[in-house]
């Protein structure tokens, strides 16, 4: 059966691990990137998230709520050092990566699949739990096949196992990243992996 | 870094699939049922390949399909919905719903889970079991005991969620742990005040016998 998509995404998340003790300096050493910014959340924006979660897990998750405009913008004047003592206090805080535009990536055999990164964020907790988030779209192809197959094989791109040239199916077509190997190594400066 | 992640037993070679994908309603309609497609859904909600034609066991996945055309399929290494365009709203509203107030409580059952085993890894070590032992009620507290949402939904993804990530058993694992060796500290307390008890005793017992015998001299 043939179906045909009309519109699909997917997250790819990769949970890693920093040293508790460490925390405060791999926050630093993300907000000492230019790539990177934190993500506040505002109660007008993010409504919906706002009135869907509880207000103790509301707490526990998105501190941007307690950031109003203004002190945002003063969060910001501040110095790397203060910067991230602030958010080392809050039990959770998410980051956006700039993407420079969106990527454009081709996977398969033969012919391939066409697929964008959409946006790749990072949500971590001061016990040291982390998750990088990827999304991403399947780009000139409405068959549900392909989206089967691209979730079966992006999902295994970051594996230790895997060489190169298990890769070469999957290229990513932009100047930001050549290939996957770039990608790859871009995940690996994020969450701190040594590959 | 990856000695961290392989003490928590994490899979570090595979990335979580969280998926959302609207079919053409000519797939799936109202004299176009869900059964037709059912296949389709069991590989898309497994992360198989379209070439996957084998039979699936049930028992490793969740599924919620509250609305005849939105169907949910959980397993422990990924969530995937899947949903008709006979609807407007499931490709307008539902996609933002999907990606913000579920994915973050995906997100959130997630790091519960980590956070168990990290509980239960600190737990191995007996200069860190007071530490972990504090950290688990406290997380008890905070966040397992807690409700999400007041929506009905969510409420039923964090349950299938939780369920498929079998993650009431690391806890409940832990607290019998944490039983067992709450019980044997109380009994080698228990032990230690006795033998306290018992030291004094004898003490008293000596310090009578010597006021005896130097009264028995007085007189």
């Amino acid at each position: 059966m043939e179906l045909k998509t009309k519109y699909q995404y997917t997250y790819f998340i990769y949970p890693y691990i920093i040293n508790e003790n460490r925390y405060d300096k791999y926050i630093q050493k993300l907000l000492n990137r230019k790539d990177i910014k934190v993500k506040f959340f505002e109660k007008e924006k993010d409504l919906d998230i706002y009135t869907y979660f509880l207000p103790t897990i509301k707490d526990f998750m998105f501190q941007g709520f307690e950031f109003s405009k203004e002190k945002a913008n003063k969060f910001e004047e501040f110095n790397k050092e203060m910067q991230t003592i602030i958010l080392s206090k809050y039990p959770c805080t998410s980051f956006e990566y700039n993407l420079k535009e969106e990527l454009q990536g081709k996977a398969g055999e033969e012919e391939g699949i066409f697929f964008k990164i959409q946006k790749i964020e990072l949500i971590c907790f001061n016990t040291g739990i982390c998750f990088l988030l990827i999304k991403t779209n399947i780009e000139d192809s409405n068959e549900f096949a392909d989206v089967l197959n691209f979730n079966y094989k992006f999902r295994d791109i970051y594996a230790e196992f895997k060489e190169l040239k298990e890769y070469e199916n999957i290229r990513l077509q932009t100047t930001t990243f050549e290939d996957v190997k770039k990608l790859k190594d871009l995940i690996s400066e994020l969450t701190g992996n040594v590959r | 870094m990856f000695g961290d992640a392989k003490a928590l037993d994490i899979n570090t070679n595979r990335f979580l699939t969280y998926a959302y994908t609207c079919i053409d309603q000519l797939d799936w309609n109202e004299n176009k049922p869900f059964k037709n497609i059912e296949f389709e859904f069991f590989k898309y909600a497994n992360i198989f390949p379209s070439s996957y034609k084998s039979n699936f066991d049930k028992k490793h996945m969740e599924i919620l399909s509250k609305w005849r055309f939105i169907h949910t399929g959980f397993t422990k290494e990924g969530m995937a919905l899947l949903t008709s365009s006979i609807d407007t709203h499931n490709y307008t509203i539902l996609p933002h719903v999907y990606e913000n107030q579920y994915l973050y409580t995906y997100i959130l059952v997630q790091y519960q889970k980590l956070y168990l085993k990290k509980i239960e890894n600190e737990f191995k070590e007996k200069s860190k079991m007071a530490i972990a032992r504090e950290a688990f009620i406290k997380f008890t507290k905070n966040l397992w005991i807690q409700e999400v949402t007041n929506d009905d939904v969510g409420t039923n993804i964090y349950k299938k969620v939780r369920h498929v990530s079998e993650i009431e058993k690391i806890y409940n694992n832990i607290k019998n742990k944490f039983d067992i060796a709450y019980k044997e500290l109380n009994i080698e307390k228990e032990s230690k005040v006795n033998k306290v008890i018992l030291a004094i005793l004898g003490v008293s017992l000596l310090l009578n016998i010597v006021n005896f015998i130097a009264l028995l001299r007085m007189m």
